[in-house]
């Protein structure tokens, strides 16, 4: 009589076990997909948290694979901000002023029925590496130049555009340049064509004393930690090589280089003529469809 | 009294602003460019920056981004803008938390309007200001003057003097147990008042001056008085003194403080105390936002008082805002490792103070690590010091120098052998190399030899040239002044059509301060173009000293309005160095100017450029 009930409950018990194993399946699967679920969601408040303190920058891969990215650049005080907040708000009457950044001004905005990501980061030289970190994704650049003072920090901005221009994957990308003479309400503003001609002479000398420069420090002499401290070195080689803008021999021409440029005239001074503002805006437009 | 308020986003837009006066060159740009972006290091610890004529003070809400700050004149002393701003922030975050939000909102293309703010702002200056005024009158008028006696006057009077006396008498006896007789005091006496030593002997001296002196024996040479025979009596054993004997030996050894005993036997010394971190965690909540503190103190008890399990998973799915506490350990442990590296000890410190106060305040998920959060911002924060500000390009700069017909002059200062001629010979290499015509003026004409070793190096470059013609050394022998000699090097390099001159001057002590007279001479009498401080990378600490008192001398001696400073960093002997690349970062956080060159050998070629990315590696590099 002992012998069938242990069967029986051995039969039971497989049964059971069966079950057991299947709920303890469902309970591993739900568990991990609520961590996945709340890891995304911790990770997009810290994102969004951090986007919107400063100090903080470090491109998530959801912003990397961004395509719409329209980056402005320019020295300090040529009217990024004030483009940046004239195209994002296009329908306010009232456009707030605006003073030297601190931070990297990023978001969505509607220009002509699309969807551009306008990027305005500070001119200040100390946020160099955060322009370095968004050039490569960049779909267009808008480089703002104040005209009015244009000849006295023309090496500066001249230097500024160079970076920009030599960036590695800004010339592999050919991205489109919008050279834009800023302030042109000011009587004393310099034209198109002169503030081309002077940044096209003084590229043409920062070519050769670039080329005249000493090599970086190389991992070599900092105790380097394998393949990863080589790899960034070859790359570090080889944007020196495609330092040189231009061809060599001739006087640098914006001609000459691959990506398409296009200078044009504005003034985002209220009451004073937007067709500076309409022209950016078909540009951005023309950019985001090719 | 306040000539301007605004309230601007991080990004440069301005929120809202109200002058009340009109306002000239732009002091708010000033006040971002100088100090907020460059953090350089403020002479104050407060938060207060001159610009022109105004002064500004400032305040941050970190977690929406916006910086709040008040403009005034220099000449003012406002104490209630601390509280205002704090008010001021605290209302305004609390009204407009939900437009500011819209900015970055994409759906939104109407900007919002900050204007009802007004008549806000308007209230809570004048309740500050009243709140102020009140307290400076209560303060001035409060309550009942001070009595007589608990005046410093009354205590240097007679009766005074007494009352303390007896003070100290009471407080003396029950350490003491006896009288201090004698010319003599024994050992066991000495050890035993020695911390009440100085009470002793100004209660004795007092007690002396007050009393008649009583007629003492005179003490002829090799006389021995009883009474300085008994002191001198080291046998016997009292009570007392075996009381008093206990007492005094343990003041030598600091119980705490003692190693331990092995089980050989062998007495080991305890190890080097740890620096408590609870020290530094209190700094922060001084440093951080108190109010926001206080406010985060409250959410985490609410969310702790809902229940354990809830509560945490709360904390998970909405995050948690980041508190001083919470910051407090990592950061302390970045402190350690910057350490570690060889950054300065205050340097690394101050950095880590604005890395945690530029994140207090913001939320981050529950599952996030803070760590790595900590890691990030800190590699952003050392990476925009150590980028340069000013251009580095010095073939451009002699260019410019060439247009105007005058020679571009370099300066090498540093203190004693740091490599100063050595580099200076490498950078005449490079120069050559760019065909460029160098004229290297010796003017160390204090160190024997210095004259011989530059000619050696003149010579070597010449070999190693193509011209001879392009590399000359001006020199005038030693025991000269050495401002003079530039002067007349300069003068020579312009006449012969030299391109560059390089100074060479004599390695100094940042303390010696007739030598550092002399320089700053040399550089108000010559202006050199270039400033180049030579440091080594093998210093840690010391950076910092040699280039605040370097850079306070230049300022100091130089007697002119606008002083020249060090414009570079020439860092040599950095193949000396593996992973230990601090001192790059404290020398550049201390002056504010770029590395220039980096000196990675001694030979003419092992001269190279500065390369960020990869001193930041090095840095964070475990």
């Amino acid at each position: 009589m002992a012998e069938p009930t242990p069967l029986l409950q051995t039969a039971g018990s497989g049964g059971t076990g069966l079950y057991m194993l299947i709920g303890t399946l469902l309970v591993v699967l739900v568990g991990a997909f609520v961590w996945y679920l709340l890891n995304q969601q911790s990770a997009a408040i810290s994102s969004q948290s951090i986007a919107l303190a400063s100090g903080i920058h470090g491109l998530s891969s959801a912003q990397k694979k961004r395509n719409n990215a329209i980056v402005l650049v320019g020295p300090m005080g040529a009217g990024k901000t004030a483009l940046w907040t004239r195209l994002r708000f296009p329908d306010s009457t009232a456009q707030p002023e605006t003073q030297t950044s601190m931070s990297v001004n990023a978001a969505e905005a509607h220009i002509n029925e699309s969807n551009a990501y306008l990027v305005d980061i500070p001119g200040h030289q100390k946020y160099r590496l955060d322009r370095d970190s968004y050039l490569p994704m960049a779909r267009g650049i808008i480089f703002v130049v104040d005209s009015t003072r244009l000849s006295e920090t023309i090496r500066s901005t001249a230097e500024l555009i160079y970076d920009v221009l030599a960036n590695a994957k800004v010339q592999t990308n050919e991205t489109p340049l919008l050279l834009l003479c800023n302030k042109q309400d000011d009587p004393m503003a310099l034209s198109n064509a002169r503030v081309k001609a002077l940044l096209e002479d003084e590229i043409d000398k920062l070519r050769a004393s670039r080329q005249a420069g000493l090599d970086s420090l190389r991992d070599a002499n900092v105790a380097a930690s394998g393949a990863a401290a080589g790899d960034e070195d070859d790359a570090a080689a080889d944007e020196r090589i495609s330092d040189f803008l231009g061809y060599d021999g001739k006087k640098f021409s914006f001609e000459d280089l691959p990506n398409p440029i296009q200078l044009n005239e504005s003034s985002l001074v209220l009451g004073h003529d937007t067709s500076g503002l309409e022209q950016i805006e078909s540009w951005i437009a023309d950019t985001l469809h090719s | 009294m306040l000539d301007q308020f605004t309230i601007a986003t991080k990004g440069g837009i301005v929120l809202w602003t109200k002058a009340y006066a009109p306002i000239t060159h732009r002091p708010v740009d000033s006040l971002v460019q100088d100090v907020l972006i460059q953090s350089t290091r403020l002479d104050n610890s407060s938060n207060k920056y001159h610009a022109g004529t105004y002064s500004l003070q400032w305040t941050f809400a970190n977690e929406l981004n916006v910086i709040f700050i008040a403009v005034y004149q220099k000449i003012l002393q406002l104490p209630y803008l601390e509280d205002l701003l704090h008010h001021v922030k605290k209302h305004f975050v609390t009204r407009f938390q939900q437009e500011i939000k819209l900015l970055v909102d994409s759906e939104c293309t109407v900007f919002p309007d900050f204007g009802d703010f007004e008549q806000e702002f308007e209230q809570i200056w004048r309740a500050v200001e009243d709140r102020e005024t009140k307290e400076r009158i209560a303060g001035k008028q409060g309550g009942v003057p001070r009595k007589f006696e608990d005046t410093k006057k009354f205590q240097t009077t007679a009766k005074g003097a007494k009352l303390e006396l007896e003070e100290l008498a009471q407080s003396s006896e029950m350490d003491l147990g006896r009288k201090t007789g004698g010319k003599m005091r024994s050992w066991n006496e000495r050890g035993l008042a020695a911390s009440d030593d100085s009470k002793g002997a100004t209660a004795a001296s007092k007690k002396g001056k007050k009393g008649k002196k009583a007629k003492e024996n005179r003490v002829w040479d090799g006389q021995v008085t009883k009474e300085s025979m008994k002191a001198l009596d080291f046998s016997s054993e009292k009570d007392s003194e075996h009381e008093g004997g206990s007492h005094a030996i343990a003041s030598l050894v600091d119980e705490r403080a003692r190693g331990e005993r092995t089980v050989d036997g062998i007495y080991e010394v305890a190890d080097v105390a740890e620096r408590s971190v609870s020290g530094d965690s209190d700094s922060f909540v001084l440093l951080g936002d108190s109010a926001l503190d206080n406010d985060n103190k409250e959410d985490s008890n609410d969310r702790a008082a809902s229940g354990g399990i809830f509560g945490i998973f709360k904390s998970l799915t909405s995050g948690r805002v980041l508190t001083a506490d919470v910051l407090a350990e990592p950061m302390a442990r970045m402190r350690e490792h910057l350490a570690n590296k060889n950054v300065a000890a205050d340097v690394a410190e101050e950095i880590c103070q604005t890395v945690a106060r530029g994140m207090i305040g913001v939320r981050v998920g529950g599952l996030q690590n803070i760590r790595r959060l900590v890691e990030q911002s800190m590699e952003t924060a050392l990476t925009r010091i150590l980028t340069p500000v000013s251009s580095t390009d010095i073939i451009r700069d002699i260019e410019q120098a060439q247009l105007q017909h005058r020679p571009y002059t370099m300066a090498f200062v540093g203190v004693n052998g740091v490599g100063k001629s050595t580099n200076l010979s490498k950078v005449c290499y490079w120069l050559l190399q760019n065909n460029k015509r160098v004229l290297i003026a010796a003017c160390d004409t204090f160190r024997s030899g210095a004259v011989e070793q530059l000619r050696v190096h003149v010579r070597n470059l010449r070999a190693l040239s193509e011209s001879n013609q392009n590399v000359e050394i001006f020199e005038r022998g030693y025991g000269k002044d050495s401002a003079t000699i530039a002067k007349d090097a300069i003068a020579f390099g312009a006449a012969n059509s030299f391109d560059v001159v390089l100074i060479d001057t004599a390695g100094r002590m940042q303390d010696n301060e007739p030598l550092m007279c002399a320089l700053a001479k040399l550089v108000s009498v010559n202006s050199p173009d270039k400033i180049l401080f030579v440091g080594e990378a093998l210093v840690g600490n010391e950076a910092v000293d040699q280039l605040e008192k370097f850079n306070q001398a230049l300022r100091d001696f130089s007697g002119q309005s606008k002083p020249r400073h060090i414009d570079g960093i020439i860092l040599t002997k950095f193949d000396t160095i593996d992973d230990r690349v601090g001192a790059a970062l404290s020398m550049t956080y201390t002056t504010g100017q770029p590395i220039i060159f980096v000196g990675t050998g001694q030979t003419y070629t092992d001269l190279r450029k500065m390369n960020v990315s990869q001193v930041i590696r090095a840095l964070l590099r475990v």
